[in-house]
């Protein structure tokens, strides 16, 4: 193996309900994230029956997800950029630590 | 001597408060009708006593009239604005019956009072369904009491010195002849007319036009909308005979 | 002046959430028929109606008043309405001696007008003080009350100006407003005006940014508008720092929006709409979102808000907050008089009292002035109460009840007239259902002894159920309700036009494009066409009014004249100047990759030549075809050509043409670049050309799918018509909106024509006979058109007809015409007065009039009416007069094992049913607040939709002539009533699977009933359960339910357990 190197990145899993895609990529191009991908048509099951807006996943409905790896200073602020979102739609973020090795594709 | 005289029961400025405070007391409709009847009479009276009407007791007069015409612009109860379109008009007659031609002075100004008299009882009707008449609570009467509405607007229409009512040719009358020698009068009297215009268009747009937003109310009887109508027709016709007369 | 990132995010998305509540605005050229509390649809119905009431300030039910004429009309089932009205007053509290049911029942039916609408001050006390004259005392914490109701009133999510005009009588708000909507329209404007709006490229705020900072005119408004743009040009700061100077605390930030938003719910709804339109050609050259339009009106709230600034007057949330506590009496005095419900007999002196200032005064005058009130409201409702006690026969009641009691009374009254819309609605629906349920046919299917004459595939439409039931009984017609794109989403491309449209449901995209093309030689440009666009480009240029109204202002006369005098006759000749649409041929096939080669360079060589022909300045004959091909296949070479002998060929052809080399290199570069002949762009061309038609394999799928979901497999007729739908008007905004909404607000032909010609290919009928669909070789499928208007039939493509049908066309025709002419008698009634329609002949002539008509405001009452949606077969609702209200889909459960044609038709159609079936919903019962007005004053903006008068908000829902008739509701506003005839676990399992539609049945937004065939049993879906009947002509009852339904619930896990119901 050839001397690759490897930067450390955060991994951001939103999750969201498909009609919302327009919104979160809009959100994601302005932070500077300069690539995602989605994943399409996923399911999920909640926990329980519903309460008005706040809940983790609907029954059998169409949700996506987008995976971005973003440097750490962005993590904040598109989290805060996603709360007020949150506070009224079902869905989640993860986040979580990752590495990469050609960092130009994802800062700067 | 006369001429103060004539000034305060004229209303000129600023002996339009003991007429207006005395107004807003009286009764309605019976007293305020009488006051508006009786109270110019006294003004037309000494002006006739008066040997000569200076131009700067014209003036007074007109500057009057402007002010008041102003200060109706702005006022929502039909009351207020009776007086002091009341008092607007009255302002007007020291130029008008210096220029006056055909029927007997005192008549054709009548023509001014009698619509504003007519206003005021409709104004009663209108205190009588909702303890005041005052623009715009409730506004928006023209759907549901139409009666009352259409007799409205045409008094108002009375009020405001329309063709075919007596006050239009009086003011036409007069204010002809008066070009010739008092081109500058003439036009502050054209501006005076204006002025009430548009207050009559405010009160309209007050009273008549938008949603009604009030509980049901019942709307004039047939009965007594025909006596009001029949008091506008006969204004009207006293207009175009007079018109007839000396045009 | 900046924030940080997660900062400008969060607005963003707060703003995001804020505007979900305000409905999309499509543009009119395509309009779409949709709830406006799409936004709300989450929350149960009733729910959604008050925050819709509160958001848009509108009324969500019709006035107690239109209710009781319904009754009156035995549209309203009194029965059910006593029901609804005993399963309310089961946990209220019932004073001494009082029957609430009884007095419910007469409140609701003999009171035109509610009592507690204007109850807000007086008490129960008060009340009993007043009917046995006592005066009034003044109540103890009442200032407080005061205190909090003013907090509500003008804290909250309020906007600040709201309140700051609520209480100085400013016009800030209408101001703002109309400031708003001059910026709109400039921006939005699409290509109609002449002088446009400079640097729009760079989104509204940026746009009007660079405009206001430019604004030399003097005035101190564009000085503070300049000072706050100055601060940022980035949208998300400027609305930072307006909230900040307005102190509004973060935690309201997101209900202001919201509110901010509603002001103008039109044009925020078409901002809204465009933001998400991406491939929306304005939207790409010109963007704009809600965080623009937010900044726009934020900053111009500062400037109006600092010009109605004065020492003694609050401008900001947080001055007001200090008014209420510091002055409460002068505030409720001020407030009340900007509500516009002062007392009248207070009025005058109140204004006085404010004007003078005097806080002592103040205070006192604020005393009586609430005693006052008190007692008028009290005398109000004893008025209604000893109105209503005597219809009871019970002139005593209130004198009789202790204070206690009469509390409860009030209250309990109270919350019912909170409740009534809700009630009424229930019994209406309850009537409608009754009425369908009895005029059902259950009984099977008799066996036919040979084929119909003709099978129909008419659309859904609520107007295809008149001319159905005429032609099923003129003849032996049988017909089918299909949704009117035929299943066959298709983007179009119309012979001479040079965009695409989309023929089918907004929820979808197509992917397949077809083309028209003409069969007729290419028609010579008559010299009368010629001028009429002459004329018609006269129309929009700026100097023309000044120069030409002398010199042909007359034709234009000539044109007014004709159409309003004569409109048949006139219309018939001027068509005659027209040239008309030469016959065509759809492209449904898929290009073969030589074909589309073909296409390309034929394309490519017709380009060149008139290339050269420009640029160079050659003449046609001398344009050789080798010349062509030279260049275009060294433009469409690699980059670095040889173009040496091609220059040569230039110097043969033109003589007078200099043969330097750099003419030929410069000329192949424009050829590259700016004609586009070069290899990226013809792959392109290939990849979009790939896009025409469909597969053989689609195409037979697409069939099969059709013929399915409506149940038609076996015994096809001679005949098979596929009718789609279409309206004809002048001078209509709102044509679109009549004609099909399937189609994206297009008519149906296209569509009726692609499945035509599919299903009469030969190759596509063998593979449907492997799949097991075999039709007649000599059944054909005939495209047809359903004028709506004039509920003339016509038949297209017909010389594709092969000759053995010919001899039947006369027998089909003459049936179509006596259908139509029946429909349009039964029809034009309801329009144009019983008077009109004495027979068939003369009812035919004037729905053509009416089509022709540009004065005409009602060309047809379109969905109006409509209240149910059917999906059966026909066999279920045959006969019956549903007087155009039903939307009937035809379906066989049989077909359908797996149940996917049922949700398919559950997911798209029904939908859509229950989309337009609220928008008539709401247009009805409140036309000014979620309609659009009358016609007569609605001025064309833009191009894309409507206002009334010369400038307001763009108006969103249905115009007053479409849903009320003489001021009074036409439509019957009701949810849309939904039968599936199928067993009930198929229905129940199809509705569960497709989500949305479980939520509309969930939270109450449609009802909901299944028609079991086999068990005759009917289930409907009552309160949050299923109730089942055995009979028919029962509808369960709410009173029949074990426990009152809860008072609203989000949508959850319906249960589905069976309940015997009494009977």
């Amino acid at each position: 193996m050839k001397n690759l190197k490897f930067s450390p990145l955060k991994k951001l899993e939103i999750i969201l309900g498909g009609e919302h895609r327009e919104f979160a990529t809009d959100i994601l191009d302005r932070a500077g994230v300069k690539g995602y991908t989605i994943v399409n048509n996923l399911s999920g099951k909640g926990q329980h029956g519903f309460h008005e807006g706040h809940l983790m996943f609907n029954e059998d409905d169409v949700l996506i997800m987008i995976i971005a790896a973003v440097p750490e200073e962005l993590v904040l602020p598109i989290l805060e950029g996603f709360a007020p979102f949150y506070n009224e739609h079902s869905g989640v973020v993860f986040i979580s630590d990752i590495q990469v090795t050609r960092l130009v594709k994802f800062k700067g | 001597m006369e001429l103060v005289v004539a000034a305060f029961f004229l209303g000129f400025f600023p002996f339009s408060m003991p007429f207006m405070l005395a107004f807003r007391r009286l009764p309605a409709p019976w007293g305020q009708a009488a006051a508006l009847l009786i109270w110019p009479q006294v003004g037309l009276w000494a002006l006739a006593q008066a040997p000569s009407l200076p131009d700067g007791f014209v003036a007074w007069g007109l500057a009057s009239a402007l002010l008041y015409g102003f200060r109706a612009l702005t006022l929502r109860d039909l009351t207020l604005w009776i007086g002091f379109i009341a008092l607007s008009s009255w302002g007007l007659f020291p130029l008008l019956i210096q220029h006056l031609n055909g029927p007997p002075p005192a008549m054709q100004l009548l023509g001014f009072t009698l619509p504003l008299v007519l206003l005021v009882f409709l104004g009663d009707e209108l205190r009588q369904r909702f303890g005041a008449a005052f623009a715009g609570l409730p506004g928006g009467l023209a759907q549901p009491l139409p009666r009352l509405s259409a007799l409205f607007a045409v008094t108002l229409l009375a009020v405001l010195a329309t063709p075919l009512f007596p006050a239009f040719f009086t003011l036409l009358g007069a204010l002809l002849g008066a070009s010739a020698s008092m081109p500058l009068f003439t036009l502050w009297a054209l501006a005076i007319w204006l002025i009430w215009s548009w207050a009559g268009a405010r009160l309209t747009q007050g009273f008549l036009i938008g949603p009604y937003l009030g509980c049901a109310s019942a709307d004039l009887s047939l009965a007594r909308g025909w006596l009001y109508a029949a008091a506008l027709i006969g204004l009207a016709g006293a207009g175009i005979a007079f018109a007839g007369g000396w045009l | 002046m900046t924030i940080d990132l997660g900062r400008k995010l969060g607005i963003r998305s707060m703003i995001y959430v804020a505007g979900e509540p305000v409905p999309f605005f499509w543009p009119m050229r395509a309009f779409i028929h949709h709830n406006p509390l799409h936004g709300l649809e989450h929350l149960p119905f009733e729910q959604a109606v008050r925050r819709g009431e509160d958001l848009f300030h509108a009324r969500g039910f019709l006035k107690r008043r239109q209710y009781q004429d319904y009754l009156r009309q035995g549209r309203v089932d009194a029965t059910a309405l006593t029901a609804e009205i005993s399963a309310f007053c089961r946990d209220l509290p019932e004073p001494h001696g009082l029957d609430w049911r009884e007095l419910l029942l007469t409140l609701v039916t003999e009171t035109p007008e509610p009592t507690t609408e204007f109850w807000r001050l007086a008490s129960a006390a008060d009340i009993l003080d007043v009917l046995h004259g006592k005066p009034l005392a003044d109540a103890p914490g009442q200032l407080e009350t005061i205190q909090a109701e003013l907090g509500g009133q003008l804290l909250g999510d309020r906007p600040v100006y709201e309140a700051v005009d609520g209480l100085y009588c400013t016009r800030i708000a209408s101001d703002l407003d109309e400031l708003v909507v001059n910026i709109c329209l400039d921006f939005f404007d699409e290509g109609h005006s002449v002088w446009e709006m400079p640097e729009r490229d760079g989104g509204l705020f940026r746009a009007w940014r660079s405009l206001t900072q430019r604004n030399r005119w003097p005035s101190r408004r564009n000085r503070r508008l300049k000072e706050i743009l100055a601060i940022s040009d980035e949208p998300e700061v400027i609305i930072a720092h307006a909230m900040e100077r307005l102190k509004v605390p973060e935690q309201r930030w997101m209900g202001y929006f919201s509110r901010e938003l509603s002001r103008l719910h039109g044009w925020a709804g078409f901002i809204r709409w465009r933001s998400q339109a991406k491939h929306y050609y304005w939207q790409r050259r010109y963007p704009a979102d809600l965080v623009d339009l937010l900044a726009v009106r934020l900053t111009l709230t500062l400037a109006l808000l600092a010009e109605a600034q004065r020492p003694d007057r609050a401008c900001d949330a947080e001055a007001l907050a200090e008014l209420i506590e510091q002055a409460p009496e002068a505030t409720y005095l001020r407030h009340e008089r900007g509500q516009g419900r002062a007392l009248p007999r207070l009025a005058q002196q109140l204004e006085e009292t404010l004007a003078r200032g005097d806080r002592a005064r103040i205070q006192a005058f604020f005393r009586d002035y609430v005693r006052a009130k008190r007692e008028a409201e009290a005398l109000h409702i004893i008025r209604h109460g000893q109105r209503l006690a005597e219809r009871l026969g019970r002139p005593d009641l209130l004198s009789a009840l202790a204070p206690g009691e009469l509390e409860q009374l009030l209250d309990g009254l109270r919350r019912f007239e909170r409740h009534e819309g809700m009630i009424w609605l229930a019994a209406m629906e309850g009537r409608a259902i009754d009425d369908l349920l009895k005029g059902v046919r259950l009984e099977a299917e008799a066996a036919r002894p040979k084929r119909p004459f003709v099978q129909a595939l008419f659309c859904i439409d609520t107007r295809s159920e008149r001319i159905r039931r005429r032609l099923e009984g003129i003849g032996d017609y049988q017909t089918y309700g299909i949704a009117g794109f035929f299943g066959v989403p298709i983007s179009f491309m119309e012979l001479g036009k040079g965009s695409e449209q989309h023929l089918c449901p907004v929820l979808l995209t197509p992917k397949n494009l077809v083309i028209e093309m003409s069969c007729e030689a290419p028609p010579d440009q008559t010299a009368l066409t010629a001028l009429e666009k002459a004329m018609h480009e006269l129309k929009e240029s700026v100097l023309t009014p000044f120069v030409t109204v002398e010199a042909i202002g007359l034709l234009f006369g000539l044109d007014m004249v004709g159409k309003t005098v004569a409109p048949r006759g006139y219309h018939r000749w001027r068509n005659r100047l027209h040239h008309h649409k030469p016959l065509s041929h759809l492209l449904l096939d898929k290009l073969t990759e030589h074909q589309a080669d073909s296409i390309i360079r034929a394309a490519q060589r017709a380009i060149i030549v008139k290339a050269v022909e420009l640029e160079l300045g050659l003449s046609p004959e001398q344009i050789t075809d080798d010349l062509v091909r030279a260049l275009r296949e060294t433009a469409l070479g690699p980059k670095d050509a040889e173009h040496a002998d091609l220059s040569e060929q230039l110097c043969e052809a033109s003589r007078a043409v200099l043969n330097l080399p750099d003419k030929g290199a410069a000329f192949l570069k424009r050829l590259r670049r700016a004609y586009r002949i070069n290899r990226d762009f013809a792959h392109r061309q290939i990849e979009q050309l790939s896009r025409i038609g469909f597969t053989l394999d689609e195409q037979a799928n697409y069939v099969l799918q059709a013929l399915k979901s409506i149940g038609l497999v076996r015994g096809f007729s001679r005949f098979v018509l596929l009718i789609g739908h279409g309206s004809a008007s002048q001078n209509n905004p709102y044509e679109s909106a009549l004609d099909c909404g399937a189609c994206g607000g297009a008519h149906g032909l296209t569509n009726a024509r692609v499945l035509a010609q599919m299903a009469n290919n030969p190759r596509v009928r063998k593979r449907l006979q492997g799949r097991g669909l075999v039709i007649a070789d000599d059944s054909w499928f005939l495209p047809a058109f359903h004028n709506t208007t004039t509920d003339e039939i016509s038949l297209h493509d017909l010389e594709r007809l092969p000759p053995s049908h010919v001899i039947y066309l006369d027998r089909l025709r003459s049936g179509l015409i006596a259908a139509a002419r029946l429909c349009a008698q039964e029809r034009i009634p309801t329009l144009n007065g019983p008077a009109a329609a004495p027979n068939p002949a003369s009812a035919a002539l004037t729905a053509q009039r009416n089509a022709l008509d540009w004065s005409q405001v009602r060309p047809e009452w379109g969905l109006s009416g409509n209240a149910y949606f059917i999906i059966a077969r026909r066999q279920l609702t045959r006969g019956l007069n549903l007087e155009g209200r039903a939307f009937l889909h035809s379906y066989d459960y049989r077909e359908d094992p797996k149940r996917r044609l049922l949700e398919n038709i559950l997911t798209g159609p029904l939908v859509v049913g229950q989309w337009i079936n609220m928008e008539h919903y709401f247009s009805t019962v409140d036309n000014e607040a979620f309609g659009s007005g009358s016609k007569v004053y609605h001025n064309v903006a833009g191009n894309f939709g409507v206002m009334t008068g010369n400038q307001s908000d763009l108006r969103t829902g249905l115009p007053a002539q479409t849903v009320l008739k003489n001021g009074e509701p036409y439509h019957q506003p009701m949810r849309l009533i939904t039968l599936i005839q199928a067993p009930f676990e198929h229905a129940r399992k199809a509705i569960e699977a497709v989500t949305s539609v479980k939520y509309l049945v969930l939270n109450h937004w449609i009802r909901i009933l299944v028609l079991d065939p086999e068990s005759q049993r009917i289930s409907l879906y009552e309160g949050d359960e299923w109730a089942h009947q055995i009979s028919r002509g029962e509808v369960p009852s709410p009173e029949n339910r074990s426990s009152p339904p809860p008072p609203g619930r989000g949508p959850g896990g319906g249960s589905t357990t069976e309940k015997n119901a009494s009977p």
